[in-house]
């Protein structure tokens, strides 16, 4: 007893920083080497015009690279293109909700099955998953304009054609998102409270009824999220497009605004440069913040506060 | 009797109900099935046709000349980059892949949960603030480095090899750094002030008892790590030029912008590389899910 208590104060001393900070920060030291240390040059490169890749005989232009992107006609095509590719990503919300809403159903049978099935496209490489869409989507020998022509119907070049182009990547994009979308919202059903559906049940509301009025809501927080990081991932998105839209695509229309980004850093560096690169990644970070910042602002109406 | 017949003709029709509503969801499941794996079937296909075969119109379901493996054969023995002395672009490609990727996720798992670890459950000044900090650091845009980051690396002479691709993940990633701390709440002070009073210190309260009792968050967490670099594109799209050095992922790439008209090839290539993380996936599929929801509830 006694030595517990001489004891006591001293493993508390112990317990008090010795590690603590030095191991919590070890992530936050990193990132103020690989990611505070670039974020403020970046800031400094976008206001410059520099030579290649070089910091020497980098001249001060101030806000010249931002107005040079502002005012390119390509920029805004880009920004277009993004948010034309982002329709995906209500529809995978609508779709994977569905998924997960049958899953709910207690007489369906292989749950667990269907739950991978939808899953595998997650694991897969953007590349390869890439290469296999160019493939079923190509005018002549793909298999998506096979099967339509199964019932006479002619498809068209997908991704050779300026209009086709974006709907077919909305359905690769939602092709890859539903079962991302489908474990959490299968996580989000089942925590919610039965005891709700009874009392509705009783107050006699039918299925769409409890479903628009109970679950919904209840899971809420779960859409919000999905729909946040969707949002940030879309106005990022970039590597399936430089891999089925080389060198924009048709008429452009596969240019994201990373993708130009892309160009004007590495692919194009000569005409474009690195102030114009990083000025672009200001503009698109904006972009990124302001929508984001809408979502939460908006989320107040909708999303229950826990 | 008017009421039984009336009980019995509800309770037909809930059946009824029941069962229209079951093979709709039946239908639904299942062609949304179908439209997950056909993709996968028509690779898997091609890869194994011959390269007049796999350009017949109309396309075919299986293999028209019989089962051929001379994609595999072309992917798995031919240096297609060049600059490979003769040695297999993808083999090469996939060795290089492993040696960036396997060092990088199991320090960075180390180092996440060591910081997690920490935040769990240590005491020390700054400790809201430090959480504050990496919790901003999640919201930050990765591309608004790429530009000044590749300029340094440029000027230290690192383009071109691994190490831009490694050393940022080695300091741990705040996401996994959230979900282990998660974890580690979980685990009972008392199992820690035993362990303390025993004379264990810091450390070895981490090594002897968090690490044991966190094994399958930790894998959940060196899983999705080792997936995402596994299948990292962007990184190794910018700082790797020579052939040597391209990972899988860029080497499969580089078959795609060559070999367009050799799709068996390009698709036995696609094949090698989606087998290994779907593998993974099949075998470990409870740690996905799990990793998934903890990371993205609370």
């Amino acid at each position: 007893m006694t030595t517990y208590e001489k004891k006591k104060p001293i493993i508390h001393k112990a317990n008090k920083s010795k590690w603590g900070l030095g191991l919590a920060i070890i992530p936050l030291v990193g990132y103020a080497i690989f990611g505070l240390l670039p974020l403020v040059l970046s800031v400094v490169i976008s206001l410059f015009d520099l030579n290649g890749y070089r910091f020497e005989g980098m001249t001060f232009v101030g806000f010249s690279n931002f107005s040079s992107v502002i005012s390119d006609p390509l920029f805004f095509k880009s920004i277009g293109n993004t948010l034309y590719a982002m329709v995906s990503i209500p529809l995978t919300i609508v779709i994977s909700l569905l998924i997960a809403t049958v899953l709910m159903n207690p007489n369906i049978k292989g749950k667990g099955i269907f739950r991978i099935i939808f899953f595998i496209p997650y694991v897969c490489s953007v590349v390869a998953v890439s290469i296999m869409w160019r493939w079923i989507l190509d005018g002549e020998y793909g298999t998506i304009n096979h099967l339509l022509s199964l019932i006479n119907i002619q498809g068209p070049d997908w991704l050779g054609d300026s209009r086709s182009f974006m709907p077919a990547m909305i359905v690769m994009s939602i092709w890859s998102g539903l079962g991302f979308n489908v474990i959490l919202f299968s996580a989000a059903l089942t925590n919610v409270d039965h005891a709700l559906y009874e009392a509705a049940e009783i107050d006699g509301a039918g299925t769409i009824r409890k479903f628009f009025s109970i679950t919904l809501p209840a899971i809420s927080p779960v859409t919000f999220y999905i729909l946040v990081i969707s949002v940030i991932g879309g106005l990022q998105d970039f590597a399936r497009f430089q891999i089925m839209a080389p060198g924009g695509g048709p008429d452009n229309a596969g240019l994201t605004v990373v993708y130009y980004l892309y160009n004007a850093g590495f692919t194009n560096v000569i005409t474009y440069g690195m102030g114009i690169a990083s000025a672009v990644s200001w503009v698109l970070t904006i972009i990124i913040a302001s929508i984001t910042a809408f979502n939460f602002t908006a989320s107040k109406k909708w999303v229950a506060q826990t | 009797m008017k009421n039984e017949t009336l009980i019995r003709k509800s309770t037909f029709e809930y059946k009824w109900r029941a069962y229209l509503k079951t093979t709709i969801s039946y239908v639904f499941l299942i062609s949304l099935s179908l439209f997950i794996l056909i993709p996968f079937f028509v690779i898997f296909v091609t890869s194994f046709k011959t390269r007049a075969d796999s350009l017949a119109i109309p396309f075919t379901w299986l293999p028209q000349e019989g089962w051929h493996f001379e994609g595999y054969i072309n992917v798995l023995f031919a240096d297609l980059s060049g600059g490979g002395g003769g040695a297999s672009t993808i083999v090469r490609g996939f060795l290089n892949t492993l040696i960036v990727v396997v060092p990088t996720t199991l320090i960075g798992l180390l180092t996440s949960a060591l910081s997690a670890y920490a935040f769990a459950k240590l005491k020390f000044k700054g400790k809201r603030v430090g959480f504050g900090l990496l919790l901003i650091t999640m919201m930050i845009p990765g591309v608004i480095m790429l530009v000044p980051s590749y300029m340094i690396y440029d000027q230290l002479g690192l383009v071109d090899s691994f190490f831009p691709l490694m050393a940022p993940g080695m300091f741990g990633a705040a996401a996994a750094v959230f979900f282990l701390r998660q974890f580690f709440q979980g685990i009972p002070d008392e199992l820690i002030e035993a362990a303390t009073m025993d004379g264990m210190g810091e450390l070895g309260v981490f090594f002897k008892i968090m690490l044991p009792l966190s094994k399958p968050a930790l894998i959940a967490q060196g899983i999705l790590g080792f997936i995402a670099g596994y299948n990292d594109y962007f990184g190794p799209l910018i700082y790797l030029h020579d052939p040597k050095r391209y990972t899988l992922q860029i080497a499969l790439s580089y078959f795609e912008g060559t070999y367009v008209n050799d799709w068996p090839t390009v698709m036995a290539g696609a094949v090698i590389t989606l087998v290994p993380t779907i593998i993974i996936f099949l075998i470990a599929q409870k740690y996905f899910v799990e990793g998934i929801t903890m990371t993205g509830f609370k």
